[in-house]
């Protein structure tokens, strides 16, 4: 299973037999996928096809239906917070929402500080120091580090999200849709961001994108959802080229797919 | 390191230790650097044990496993307080793998940080800025009053255009809806007032006359304030959460945008469902509890139901029921533009939503009792 560049034995999240319903609605049946560390794993796939599902799922957000999910080799049960299995998992991962979900009462800072007063015993003046650091590592400017949500650009939203996204140095983030809404520059600007993020704090980032700069630019491997399962998972230049699953080759050499395709493939 | 009363770590990972070895002028950085695995008594400690007995060290941090922001943030804060201190670094050691990371972090956390905090107030000041925000919030209130009358005179010019789903809708959630709690109260303190006096009139033997207090009493001023009181708790904050949530999902501007004036499309429909309903709901509220009264009278008092009807009819004039449900109206009408306003004055966060349904109940309630009172006056004056 030596997908990608890197070739770490363990699976830091594993998929076994995923079958989710809504209703009489099946969104994944007999799903399998395993995601190996440190690299960039992009999830792709239509509309409803259940790529926001899969995240909420391993993140508990949303119950199982049938088949079993691992973290780091633990099952992952239902959300129960009175169960340290489930605290420990939720500590080593972090969710970037799509649009920030940043708590709108509280200050940048105080976002940062949130999970961290939550989580350790260190004391207001060190926590704010750290908070400090996490946001200026995510390029915030010092002077946005005391305003509110509410008076920020998309571009600074975005950082600040990812900011509070990395407060606890979390093994994996999940990062759905990060550049939707952004200027091309602050685009590749964030591109580059996560990118750098996940080499320095090796992280695992999985991103939920339809943005193909960002696919070609940054993802170490494609995971195509359809019918239920996972159709396809390899490289970016593999998946351009699979013939094979013929709605994964439209979505990379359609007009706008042709037009990125060259300008990474050159 | 968790705030949870078993001392039960979340990851199996040796503690992040250091210590001063005297022997070597060393100090020794060991285990895992992690937020999880770090305490920062550790470091005042550490701080106490060497401030002022060394003048240069060694710090070795080669047995370190793992580091994360947190460890590298401690250990730039050690080089720091060793640097404040003028105690000189001879060496110092990390693992070639976490070496680049940590330089990063240094980088970052060494680096000259203005501080932008807010500038803090006085308290004088404090309660000046309190003052005139509420003089000020008062003249908004006065200048959105007069924009919606402005604007019912433009709607009565041109009638077109009222949402009538949503007059329904209030019609039904603030009458229909409250009608039960409104009538079950109304009859409770029919019972209790009734219930209440019926010492003092058998004491006087003038038990006839509890019909003439609970008609005065309970048409004219006690289910009219009751009712309202109830609606403003139900209705107008249920009003200022909904135009609150509308203008921060930014409904309001997007309405703003197409032509269409907020007021006549959101304010007016709710006023005159409130309007409409509030007299209902009190009418229902004065039978509930003159039906309470008169269940204490008979018990208590010994004046049957046919006599307590007798005697409604002769001697509890119209007059009181009247002027009760014109009061309401005008309760009605505070309610709904209260609550209204509060929801415009909404920012953009979710504390504010909570901070103006508060304020639209207690200043509904505020001007219910203050108009209330002002009728009273002018009911005396003109003689009703």
């Amino acid at each position: 299973m030596g997908i990608g560049k890197y070739n770490d034995p363990k699976p830091i999240i594993e998929i076994k037999n995923l079958s989710t319903r809504f209703d009489d609605v099946w969104v994944h049946k007999n799903l399998n996928l395993t995601i190996y560390p440190n690299r960039i794993v992009n999830i792709i796939g239509a509309s409803g096809s259940g790529k926001t599902t899969l995240v909420h799922e391993i993140l508990m957000l949303q119950p199982i239906t049938e088949g079993e999910i691992y973290f780091a080799g633990k099952k992952i049960s239902n959300y129960n917070i009175e169960n340290s299995a489930t605290k420990e998992i939720l500590s080593q991962v972090g969710m970037m929402f799509q649009h920030g979900a940043l708590f709108s009462s509280m200050s940048v800072l105080e976002n940062v500080m949130f999970p961290l007063v939550e989580y350790t015993d260190f004391s207001s003046e060190i926590i704010k120091e750290i908070a400090h650091v996490k946001l200026r590592l995510t390029g915030l400017p010092d002077n946005a580090h005391n305003q509110y949500p509410k008076d920020m650009s998309g571009g600074m939203l975005k950082r600040v999200a990812l900011a509070r996204t990395l407060a606890l140095d979390p093994k994996v983030i999940f990062l759905d849709e990060p550049t939707a809404g952004l200027d091309p520059n602050s685009a590749s600007g964030f591109d580059e961001l996560i990118s750098d993020l996940q080499k320095r704090l090796n992280l695992t980032v999985v991103l939920i994108t339809h943005d193909l700069d960002t696919i070609w630019s940054i993802a170490d491997e494609v995971v195509y959802l359809g019918e239920q399962k996972v159709l396809f998972h390899d490289t970016v230049e593999k998946a351009a080229d699979a013939k094979s699953v013929p709605e994964l080759y439209e979505y990379f050499n359609g007009t706008r797919g042709q037009i990125t395709k060259k300008f990474y493939t050159r | 390191m968790y705030k949870e009363k078993s001392n039960q770590r979340l990851v199996e990972q040796p503690l992040g230790k250091m210590q001063y070895i005297p022997e070597s002028n060393t100090l020794e950085l060991t285990g895992a650097w992690l937020w999880k695995t770090l305490q920062e008594k550790d470091f005042s400690a550490l701080a106490k044990e060497i401030a002022g007995t060394i003048s240069q060290i060694k710090i070795d941090g080669s047995k370190i496993v793992a580091i994360d922001t947190v460890g590298a943030y401690f250990i730039s804060r050690i080089l720091t307080y060793a640097n404040n201190h003028n105690i000189k670094i001879t060496d110092f050691i990390i693992p070639e793998s976490g070496q680049p990371f940590f330089e990063r972090i240094d980088k970052i956390a060494t680096d000259k940080r203005e501080e932008f905090d807010k500038p803090k107030t006085g308290f004088i000041i404090s309660v000046g800025m309190n003052f005139i925000e509420r003089i000020i919030s008062g003249l908004g209130f006065i200048a959105f009053f007069g924009q919606f009358i402005i604007n019912c005179f433009h709607f009565i010019s041109h009638p077109r255009g009222l949402n009538w789903n949503d007059l329904v809708r209030t019609i039904f959630d603030s009458g229909l809806k409250g009608m039960g709690v409104a009538s079950l109260l109304s009859f409770l303190i029919g019972v209790t007032l009734a219930y209440q006096m019926a010492p003092q009139f058998i004491t006087y033997g003038a038990n006839i006359y509890v019909v003439n207090f609970l008609g005065i009493a309970l048409l004219k001023e006690v289910s009219p304030l009751l009712t309202a009181i109830i609606v403003a708790g139900r209705t107008g904050a249920a009003i200022t959460a909904e135009i609150g949530t509308m203008k921060v999902l930014e409904e309001i501007d997007a309405i703003k945008t197409m032509g269409i004036s907020p007021i006549t499309r959101l304010v007016l429909p709710k006023v005159m469902g409130v309007v409409i309903a509030v007299p209902l709901i009190t009418s229902i509220g004065d039978v509930a509890s003159m039906v309470g009264g008169a269940i204490v009278s008979n018990y208590s008092l010994d004046v049957n139901y046919s006599l307590f009807i007798e005697r409604v009819k002769a001697y509890v004039a119209m007059s009181n029921y009247t002027i009760g449900i014109y009061k309401s109206i005008v309760f009605a009408f505070l309610i709904a533009l209260v609550g209204c306003y509060c929801g415009f004055k909404v920012k953009g966060d979710a504390n504010s939503i909570g901070e103006q349904t508060t304020k639209s109940v207690v200043l509904g309630i505020i001007l219910i009792v203050f108009s209330d009172a002002v009728i009273a006056v002018i009911c005396k004056i003109i003689g009703v």
